[in-house]
C-alpha cells in the first residue's frame, strides 16, 4: 500500500525521514496555517492530488507522528473490517491528550466491544490531525465545506466519509503538534457546532459538549 | 477472587453456573452460593454435587438484590479483594474471570479500578437487551484513553458479571437490599463510579445471560416493571448514583418505559403496575 504523508508546512521541515510505511511527504498548507485556521479543509487539495498520482491512502498528521504511528493505525481490526478513515490520537506540545480532536463514537455497543478487543473503537466523525483516508473515499466522498463549517469541515468531511465506508479510532497511534493549535474564539466555535448539528453530524448535546471543548470553555 | 451466585428455585440453571465457574481457566478461590429459600430441591443438588461449594441459606426470599447483599457481605468479611457477582443464569466462557482480573492490570492509571464487567450476551451471541453495556461515550478522552487498554469505560454495570473491589464498597456501601430485584445493581454500579471510581467492560470477558427471551425491561415479565419503576424513583430520590443531568436523563428515559409499556400492555392492570410502581417509589424509605 502506498502511503503519502500530508503535513501542514510548519511541520514538514522537521519531519528528516519520513515514517517507516510512508512513501513521500507533502507539505499540505501555506506556512503558518495549521488545522483549524486552514478552515479544517487544509489537507484535501493535496489529498485529491495524491490519490490522482496513485497513492492508496493519504495519512494526515498536524504534528509529527510517532514511529509506530502508521503501524498502529494499520493494525488488523477483527472480522476483517477494513473501514475507509482510520483516526488516531492527537497530543498537544505538552504531551496532553488534544481534546479538540478526539472523534465522536459510534452509538454501536456491540461493534465497540468488539473493536475494543484491538484497541480500536468505531466512530462517525473524526479530526484530520491524524487520519488515514483511503483513495476510495477522496474519489467518493465529495470535497469538505470550508466556508460552511469553518475550522469543523474536517469533521463534517469525516461523517461523509464514514457513512459510506465506515470509520474507527486507533488511540496507540500518536501525532505530537509541535506548536499549540489555533483556536477559535468561543462564539465562532459555537456557530460552527450549531452548523454540525444542522448537518446532523452531531447530536444536539455533542454539539454542546464540543463547542466547549473547542471554544475553550472547558 | 470470591465469586458470588445468588439464586432462587433454578436449580438446573445454576447446576449448569456452577459447572462453568468450576471450569474456569483462573478459578475463584472460592465460591459462595445464596440460596433464597429455594425449594426445587437446590440445597440438596449443592450438597451432592457442589460440596466444594460454601452456601448460604436464607429462609425468606430477598430477591436477587438481598441475595447480593447478603453475599457480598459474606465475602467482604471474609477479606477477599475482588468479589465477582453473577446471576444463577449466567454461564461464562472458561476465561471469563482470567480476563476480567487481566483487565484489572492493564486498567489505566489514575482513578482506582473499582468495577468490572463481562460481555453480557444472550444465548444467540448477540448483546443482550437488558445488560447495557451503559459506557461513559460523552467523555471522548476517558473512553480513547480505555480503548487504547482494550477496555470500555463503564458508567452503569450489571450483576448478571460484575467484579467488585473491596475498595468500593468500604467507600460506598454494598448493594441496596430493599431494592429486591431490577435496578439494583443500576443504583449500586452508578453509586461506585460517580465520582471517584474507574470501572471498565472488558472486552473479552464473556459470559451468556440465558434468560428464556431476550427482554428488555419493559418487554421482560409484565408485574416485574413494578420493581423497575419504583427502584428508579428510589434512585433517583436517593441521589448518589447519578450527578443532576444523568438524573434527567433517567427521567426522560423512564417516561419513555412507561410509554412502551402501556403499548405493550394497554389494560387496566398495566396501569395498576404503573401506579403501584411510582407511589412505592415516591413512599418507601430511600435506604
Amino acid at each position: 500500500m502506498s502511503v503519502v504523508l500530508l503535513v501542514p508546512a510548519t511541520v514538514a521541515g522537521r519531519i528528516a525521514t519520513p515514517p517507516a510505511g510512508v512513501d513521500a511527504v507533502v507539505a499540505a498548507t501555506a506556512p503558518g496555517r495549521t488545522a483549524l485556521d486552514a478552515g479544517g479543509a487544509w489537507w484535501w487539495d493535496a489529498a485529491r492530488d495524491a490519490v490522482a498520482a496513485g497513492a492508496d491512502a493519504v495519512w494526515c498528521a498536524d504534528g509529527e507522528p510517532a514511529a509506530d504511528a502508521l503501524d498502529a493505525l494499520t493494525a488488523p481490526l477483527v472480522d476483517g473490517r477494513s473501514p475507509v478513515l482510520r483516526s488516531g490520537s492527537v497530543v498537544d506540545p505538552d504531551g496532553s491528550l488534544s481534546r479538540a480532536d478526539l472523534p465522536s463514537w459510534a452509538a454501536d455497543p456491540a461493534a465497540m466491544i468488539d473493536l475494543a478487543t484491538v484497541a480500536a473503537a468505531p466512530v462517525t466523525s473524526a479530526s484530520a490531525a491524524s487520519l488515514l483516508v483511503a483513495a476510495a473515499a477522496i474519489r467518493i466522498v465529495g470535497p469538505p465545506d470550508p466556508d460552511r463549517f469553518g475550522p469543523l469541515a474536517d469533521r463534517e468531511w469525516t461523517a461523509r466519509a464514514a457513512a459510506y465506508g465506515g470509520a474507527v479510532h486507533r488511540p496507540r497511534s500518536v501525532v505530537r503538534r509541535t506548536d499549540r493549535p489555533w483556536r477559535p474564539s468561543p462564539a465562532v466555535a459555537a456557530r460552527h457546532a450549531l452548523a454540525l448539528r444542522r448537518a446532523r453530524v452531531w447530536r444536539i448535546r455533542e454539539a454542546g459538549h464540543r463547542a466547549a471543548v473547542l471554544g475553550g470553555w472547558r | 477472587m470470591c465469586a458470588v451466585v445468588v439464586t432462587h428455585d433454578r436449580r438446573e440453571l445454576l447446576r449448569e453456573c456452577l459447572g462453568r465457574l468450576r471450569a474456569q481457566t483462573r478459578p475463584a478461590d472460592r465460591i459462595v452460593v445464596v440460596d433464597n429459600a429455594s425449594t426445587d430441591g437446590t440445597a440438596a443438588m449443592l450438597a451432592d454435587e457442589f460440596a466444594d461449594v460454601e452456601t448460604l441459606r436464607s429462609e425468606d426470599n430477598l430477591g436477587g438484590a438481598g441475595g447480593f447483599h447478603l453475599g457480598m457481605r459474606h465475602a467482604h468479611d471474609a477479606g477477599f479483594e475482588w468479589i465477582w457477582v453473577l446471576d444463577d443464569d449466567t454461564f461464562a466462557e472458561p476465561d471469563a474471570l482470567a480476563a476480567l482480573l487481566a483487565g484489572a492490570e492493564r486498567a489505566p492509571a489514575g482513578r482506582p479500578t473499582w468495577l468490572l464487567g463481562s460481555r453480557v450476551n444472550w444465548t444467540d451471541g448477540r448483546p443482550h437487551p437488558m445488560n447495557g453495556p451503559w459506557l461513559r461515550r460523552w467523555d471522548p478522552a476517558t473512553v480513547s484513553v480505555a480503548v487504547a487498554h482494550r477496555l470500555l469505560p463503564l458508567r452503569h454495570s450489571t450483576f448478571v458479571s460484575m467484579a467488585v473491589h473491596r475498595d468500593a464498597i468500604d467507600r460506598h456501601g454494598l448493594p441496596h437490599a430493599h431494592y429486591f430485584i431490577w435496578n439494583d445493581d443500576f443504583e449500586f454500579s452508578g453509586r461506585l463510579l460517580r465520582d471517584d471510581g474507574a470501572g471498565y467492560l472488558v472486552p473479552d470477558s464473556v459470559v451468556t445471560h440465558a434468560t428464556a427471551r431476550p427482554h428488555s425491561t419493559v418487554t421482560g415479565d409484565r408485574d416485574r416493571f413494578y420493581w423497575a419503576l419504583r427502584n428508579t424513583v428510589l434512585m433517583l430520590r436517593d441521589g448518589r448514583a447519578q450527578h443532576p443531568v444523568e438524573m434527567a436523563l433517567s427521567v426522560v428515559v423512564t417516561a419513555r418505559w412507561i410509554v412502551q409499556y402501556l403499548r405493550r400492555w394497554s389494560d387496566p392492570r398495566a396501569l395498576r403496575v404503573i401506579l403501584r410502581g411510582l407511589r412505592d417509589g415516591v413512599r418507601h424509605p430511600v435506604r
